[in-house]
């Protein structure tokens, strides 16, 4: 990794940290400037990663993803600027709040512990349609985490509610509903697009073969039919509410499970 | 010189006592011109509410000063002492300014945090400004209140929270969903409490209103005053499928809302949040359709714990209110101690003695042949000097603070000389 991308994860790490400062000044000393700022700062720091990012593969012609920091770094401008969007749909400064810090931690983790990706791994990077396969399936992920953390909410503030509680601090309930649905309906585009990416990966001979069996795959589509059936209720059907938020919770309990636990069966 | 403070309020003065000492606007020019002509009285500014009047004023002669204000009130309202006097308060200084930045806050106010007062404080101003009668002192007084009112709604919740079942009503139907342009309401049954609800989810921007009501023609009338439309009572389950809130306050002995006939309707929504309103005792609704998915239901109970749970609140924050206003207290003190002499005579003494030896030793650098008794006779030279030019703006310094507005002459001096009063602990330098 050359010394410029590291200098440039280091300016995104500084406004991170900086963000993180100003939107917790925010909430806690109620400076309502300090929010604006810190979103800025955060939309700053996404951007710059972001263009790393970029820069790198243009730049080195390495491999894909030769290293565990850009794996992270992935994941983390995605989730910024999914977060940075959905708090403007919010019109609350709180989803920036939670965000900057992880973002924070996380690339700093990422930068201090950085490995090369070797082995098998490695060599699966350098296949284009498995690559594209797997940024889109990542992508369709981080929203559906997103919709995930909608769901909770809007189930958290309909117990208040019940309760006979105003909660400021939570969204209204109606907003939490429709930005998780149009955050499900976004990511479940990226995530088809994926399993498409991967089946014909298969088909056109990557470098990959997979078991007729494969777990991983054949558990990517309970997950698909869930968020499916999601749409197909909310935007087909008509419904929506408590019953659909548990039905995004379940989905993504099922992704995530589907990303963490199973692996890819390689044949040799 | 001091701030005084002269007046009731509801907590020490019956309607009866307030109407007659209030200030309607047209007399107020008038009123505060009355009031600076007072022997003894520098400024005026008059804080005059449906709740409370007050006199603002700054005097020499504190004791003079309030009985002064305290004969100006007679006069001008054309009372008895005793009709009046009992029910006075009177604040000096740092506790006038305490008490303006509480009421500024709202923490003085009958709804504790509600925030026209701040418009008020700064209408009495305002008034002050255009009449010349509020100056130096009263006019800082007045605009760290209006800062201080500001800080108490940005950093407490002193003014967060409903405080009537309609706006708390209005609150919950934003809670749950956002915006309320897209959204209506259904009225069924008229009750004041229920009308009064719906003009206030009217004026937050609800897109129609719909009355059901067993009389027709009375359910035309009430549909008409919200631009609405009537509904025959009957339809009104029909109605309740588009419509996302229902305020219920109709006579009826029994539930006209119940968990069998709801489901279907909510199965009609396709899981719509559905936000019942039940104003009305007997109440309408049965409560068993609190379990329901997707059903948000709120007696007259319910709403009345809610602005219960909003004043214990605003309680809450006055101690945090509190803090702020010492804070200030103790800003605005410094200011007024910088206003007296002993601050500025130092101020200028050191300014004079900085240059003097800033200067000294610039040009004792350049003659170095110079021996220790010619340094010595140069120095009591330019110490001299000194002492002779800032004589006479010391002796006519400590003649202001002698005088009834001196106050404002020694402003312009410290503004002249540029000088910074930050530092009070600081003794007059002998010559």
């Amino acid at each position: 990794m050359t010394a410029r991308c590291l200098f440039s994860i280091g300016l995104s790490l500084a406004l991170y940290l900086v963000a993180t400062v100003l939107y917790q000044g925010h909430l806690f000393l109620r400076r309502r400037e300090w929010g604006e700022w810190g979103r800025k700062m955060l939309l700053a720091g996404a951007c710059v990663h972001t263009f790393t990012l970029g820069i790198h593969f243009i730049v080195s012609k390495s491999p894909y993803f030769s290293n565990s920091l850009f794996v992270v770094s992935l994941f983390v401008v995605t989730f910024l600027f999914a977060g940075l969007w959905l708090e403007h749909f919010l019109q609350t400064p709180k989803v920036g709040a939670i965000l900057a810090p992880l973002a924070f931690l996380t690339v700093l983790y990422a930068a201090l512990r950085h490995v090369p990706l070797e082995g098998t791994g490695a060599e699966l990077l350098k296949d284009g349609w498995l690559v594209v396969h797997i940024v889109l399936s990542l992508l369709g992920d981080v929203g559906f985490a997103l919709a995930f953390g909608m769901a909770v909410i809007y189930l958290l503030q309909e117990h208040w509610l019940k309760s006979r509680r105003l909660s400021r601090f939570l969204p209204p309930l109606d907003v939490a509903d429709h930005a998780g649905y149009l955050l499900i309906a976004v990511s479940f585009s990226l995530f088809s697009l994926g399993l498409a990416m991967g089946v014909i990966a298969q088909w056109v001979g990557s470098s990959v073969s997979l078991g007729r069996a494969d777990l991983k795959v054949l558990a990517s589509i309970p997950c698909w039919g869930l968020y499916a059936l999601y749409l197909y209720l909310r935007a087909g059907a008509g419904w929506r509410g408590h019953r659909l938020n548990w039905l995004s919770i379940v989905g993504f309990a099922l992704v995530l499970f589907n990303l963490l636990v199973l692996r890819h069966e390689i044949m040799e | 010189m001091h701030i005084l403070t002269l007046g009731l309020n509801h907590k020490t003065a019956p309607v009866e006592v307030r109407e007659r000492l209030a200030f309607p606007p047209s007399t107020l020019e008038a009123a505060l011109q009355a009031l600076v002509s007072c022997d003894g009285l520098h400024e005026a500014a008059i804080l005059s509410t449906c709740n409370r009047s007050e006199i603002y004023t700054v005097a020499n002669h504190a004791g003079r000063g309030l009985e002064t204000a305290q004969r100006f009130l007679r006069d001008f309202h054309q009372l008895r002492d005793e009709n009046f006097a009992p029910h006075l308060y009177r604040f000096l200084d740092a506790d006038a300014a305490r008490h303006l930045f509480r009421v500024a806050c709202g923490a003085d106010s009958l709804v504790v945090g509600e925030s026209q007062i701040l418009g008020q404080v700064r209408d009495a101003l305002l008034a002050a400004q255009q009449s010349g009668t509020a100056r130096l002192v009263l006019n800082e007084l007045f605009q760290r209140s209006l800062h201080v009112g500001k800080r108490a709604r940005t950093e407490t919740d002193i003014g967060r929270g409903a405080l009537s079942v309609s706006s708390v009503a209005v609150e919950l139907a934003l809670q749950i969903f956002g915006a309320l342009e897209s959204h209506s309401v259904l009225l069924l049954g008229a009750g004041e409490m229920s009308e009064l609800t719906a003009q206030y989810l009217v004026d937050s921007g609800v897109r129609a209103v719909f009355v059901a009501n067993r009389t027709h023609a009375r359910a035309v009338q009430l549909a008409a005053r919200f631009g609405g439309e009537a509904v025959p009572f009957d339809e009104f389950p029909q109605k309740m499928v588009d419509t996302d809130i229902v305020i219920s306050s109709t006579s009826a002995p029994h539930f006209i809302i119940e968990p069998s006939q709801l489901a279907g309707i909510m199965r009609q929504r396709r899981g719509r949040p559905l936000f019942l309103i039940d104003i009305a005792v007997p109440r309408d609704v049965d409560p068993a359709v609190r379990r329901m998915d997707n059903v948000f239901l709120y007696d007259i109970d319910d709403l009345e714990e809610v602005v219960a749970s909003h004043r214990a609140e605003r309680a809450r924050e006055l101690v945090k209110v509190e803090q702020l206003i010492e804070e200030e207290v103790c800003s605005l003190q410094r200011w007024l101690q910088a206003l007296d002499a002993k601050p500025l005579i130092c101020a200028l003494q050191r300014r004079m003695e900085g240059l003097r030896q800033a200067e000294l030793e610039r040009w004792l650098r350049k003659l170095p042949h110079l021996s220790e008794q010619e340094r010595r006779t140069i120095e009591a030279l330019t110490r001299g000097f000194a002492n002779k030019i800032l004589h006479i703006p010391l002796v006519q310094i400590r003649q202001f603070a002698t005088e009834p507005d001196g106050y404002l002459r020694l402003d312009a001096v410290r503004r002249v000389f540029n000088l910074d009063l930050d530092d009070q602990e600081g003794e007059e330098l002998s010559p």
